[in-house]
């Protein structure tokens, strides 16, 4: 699938096929394709956790399910749960920018050095950083882009996928992660059981309320000639719901005994 | 809507909340059939029957607002009873896994278009 078309096709699938496998290489890819983020200081504070929903106890599945998630997590056969690790930066303390600096992708044209972040970035910066109360936000920032990266990977694999937020406690609890990993979401995965188009591109605000040029108030212009190359492209694709939604979710909701 | 063939059946179907409940599915999923509709009204008088209470006191207690007033609030409290005496509910019927899920998730339907979102899980 091309790049464009992998974004149109993205979004939440909530119907999966419960008994179809889905294939390693998949979920490894997926995780690959979570790593190449982009990431501040190079920190990578997102990690994961893949678990194969049967391979867990019925004790285990029932106890991160609530009345308000339960039905995606009994039918994904793949759960990736995704955490972020407060502790990182204060474990790399800066090495992860000089491997950067070595890299040849920070460099002194832009006033980077491995002095600079020994002597600055980490004790002046970084460390500080970690103590303050918006730290989390900033680490939820960058693994929040890490697992955007993985849905896309999903889709572009044919699979279906959702980012649900499950009970952090739970989680925590039942894959005896870390006490300083703090559980995010979960990427449920599988493949779709309804169609791939799951209804149609949902509804997004327009996007002259969203973007602005030069400053707050002037709404960036919309070029309809790009809308039409991206409707060609698949980018753009018909808004939902599309003719015969409603009884694709009644089949659903029949064939999983879901409530309507 | 069809109306009710029995005096309790129609009785339920005049309260508030399951005009709403009705109305919600009708909005949903269009127009149900008659006999759809007077297996679900018949589902709900059964757990009305099963936790003694009514419509309205179901609804009711699934919500509540903050002593000092402010939005209406959904009762975490009040949800997971539900949720499980659904579950005790369901369990109790007789019949194949599909009949047992049809019995409690049309319990759920009744709830999530008052506004009280619950999920069943799969049921087979």
């Amino acid at each position: 699938m091309e790049f464009k078309e992998v974004i149109g096709t993205r979004r939440s699938i909530r119907y999966f096929e419960p008994d179809k496998p889905v294939e390693r290489e998949k979920i490894q890819m997926m995780l690959e394709a979570a790593r190449l983020a982009s990431c501040a200081v190079n920190a990578h504070w997102m990690k994961a956790i893949v678990v194969d929903r049967d391979a867990m106890s019925k004790e285990q599945l029932d106890s991160l399910k609530t009345p308000v998630a339960s039905t995606a997590l009994d039918l994904a056969p793949v759960h990736i749960y995704i955490f972020m690790d407060l502790s990182v930066v204060n474990q790399i303390k800066g090495s992860r920018l000089k491997e950067l600096v070595d890299a040849g992708a920070l460099n002194p044209t832009h006033g980077w050095s491995h002095e600079f972040v020994d002597t600055l970035v980490y004790p002046q910066i970084l460390k500080p950083l970690t103590e303050l109360d918006a730290y989390p936000v900033a680490a939820a920032a960058d693994c929040g882009m890490a697992a955007g990266q993985a849905l896309l990977m999903a889709f572009d694999l044919g699979l279906g996928a959702i980012l649900n937020t499950p009970t952090a406690a739970a989680v925590t609890a039942a894959f005896n992660a870390p006490a300083e990993w703090v559980p995010l979401w979960v990427i449920l995965v599988g493949y779709p059981a309804e169609d791939i188009n799951a209804g149609g591109q949902r509804p997004r605000p327009p996007f002259e309320e969203q973007y602005f040029e030069g400053t707050y108030g002037t709404p960036f212009k919309r070029d309809q000639g790009v809308v039409e190359q991206l409707k060609k492209e698949k980018m753009i694709q018909d808004p939902a719901p599309l003719p015969g939604r409603k009884e694709e979710i009644k089949k659903l909701a029949e064939r999983f005994g879901l409530p309507m | 809507m069809a109306e009710a063939t029995d005096g309790v059946g129609a009785e339920l179907r005049q309260s508030a909340p399951v005009q709403k409940w009705f109305s919600g599915l009708e909005k949903h999923y269009g127009a149900s059939s008659r006999e759809e509709e007077e297996r679900r009204i018949d589902s709900l008088r059964r757990f009305c029957a099963f936790i003694e209470s009514t419509p309205e006191e179901i609804i009711k207690r699934s919500f509540y607002r903050k002593k000092d007033g402010g939005d209406l609030r959904i009762s975490i409290k009040s949800r997971n009873f539900m949720s499980e005496k659904i579950a005790e509910f369901q369990d109790s019927v007789e019949g194949s896994v599909f009949d047992k899920a049809r019995e409690g998730n049309a319990v759920r339907s009744f709830l999530i278009h008052n506004g009280v979102l619950m999920q069943s899980g799969v049921q087979h």
